[in-house]
């Protein structure tokens, strides 16, 4: 008993980490630790990540770290799609069989695994002083290369597609969505890896709302202690990513999220 | 436009104390209810539920700070997909309220 709680808030802690460092919600940690790990049946797992993303969302709402980065009008936008495709995906939670959301998940991480490989070094900023034309453009000091630069959003019908699944995905698999929402903007949408980031913080706690409730009310989420441990590693996790955070550099992140993902997805496609 | 600011930053400011007052009853909630079910306590269920309760709570906070901002603004637009994010939220408590 003693030494699941502490492994909980262990994995807790990592997951918490990672969503400091990367700006996702921690679910593509938490699950597979508590699923494969503990033991934990998977939904089960997948209702206590959304706990966890829940906790780390209200963590960065009191944070002002990366609040000058996040674009609120494409964040509003764009949660409209995620929070219909999360509700969704709340509807379908028990309909579908249950033996399909390990599967789901592994699928999932290897494609944004390899999305994020193929990306290692793109910027996505113009350096040139350059006014912001279109409604969800932006610029903002860029700490990398010490200069202020400007972005365009492009292919919003992608990232709104991306928005939609993501938000299908945070009910079904526990994860917060930023997962998906992260590379799908920087990757394809023209967004800086920080801005993207820092937009998905603010997404990520509103799309796992229909997922946690539908977790709660569907009975996943009978064993509250663990979901509070967890949530408790999570906050813990968050503080120790923020301390090392500025002294990692973009494309190390991008680097340490794909082996992640990498190595959860072999253990859910083939493991 | 200046106005505007001011009022933005107001704006802000109280979405960020309201955060700052529900991370902390959060926190609170999620200590003592591990404490209590370590103790076996029969309280720790309810204080766990208050916790969770205000763990689904906070992030619509942000949603509403946006949508107020956009008012102010008279973008009537995105403050209509923030009341339409606001609604879809809503739509899915109501199998925890009823």
């Amino acid at each position: 008993m003693l030494s699941s709680v502490v492994l909980t808030l262990l994995a807790g802690i990592a997951a918490g980490c990672l969503g400091a460092l990367l700006g996702i919600g921690g679910g593509v940690l938490l699950v597979p630790l508590l699923n494969a790990g503990l033991g934990v049946p998977f939904r089960g797992a997948a209702g206590v990540s959304l706990i966890g993303v829940l906790a780390l969302s209200s963590a960065l709402s009191v944070s002002t770290a990366g609040r000058q980065l996040f674009n609120p009008r494409l964040a509003i936008f764009l949660l409209l799609f995620s929070v219909s495709g999360a509700s969704l995906g709340a509807f379908l939670l028990e309909r579908l069989p249950a033996a399909i959301y390990p599967r789901l998940f592994g699928i999932t991480m290897a494609f944004i695994g390899v999305a994020m490989l193929l990306r290692l070094d793109t910027r996505n900023i113009l350096v040139e002083t350059i006014a912001p034309a279109g409604p969800f453009d932006d610029h903002f000091y860029d700490e990398d290369t010490g200069l202020e630069v400007t972005y365009r959003v492009r292919r919003l019908p992608l990232a709104a597609a991306g928005s939609l699944a993501a938000g299908m995905l945070a009910s079904f698999i526990g994860i917060g969505g930023g997962i998906l929402v992260v590379p799908a903007l920087n990757a394809w949408c023209g967004v800086p890896m920080r801005v993207a980031a820092a937009t998905s913080v603010f997404m990520i706690g509103v799309t796992a709302v229909p997922g946690a409730i539908a977790h709660w009310d569907g009975g996943h989420l009978d064993d509250f202690q663990l979901a509070a441990t967890a949530a408790v590693g999570v906050l813990a996790g968050f503080r120790l990513g923020q301390s090392i955070g500025a002294r990692v550099r973009v494309r190390w992140l991008k680097l340490l999220m794909a082996v992640i993902l990498g190595l959860v997805s072999l253990r859910y496609l083939i493991g | 436009m200046t106005q505007s600011r001011t009022r933005s930053d107001a704006i802000e400011r109280t979405r960020r104390a309201i955060s700052v007052a529900g991370f902390t009853a959060i926190v609170s909630c999620l200590l003592v209810g591990l404490a209590l079910a370590a103790a076996e306590h029969p309280f720790a269920a309810g204080v766990f539920t208050v916790a969770a309760s205000l763990l689904v709570a906070m992030p619509l906070t942000g949603v509403t700070a946006v949508v107020a901002v956009e008012i102010r603004r008279r973008d009537w637009g995105f403050a209509a997909i923030g009341v339409a994010v606001l609604l879809l939220i809503a739509w899915n408590l109501r199998k925890l309220l009823f």
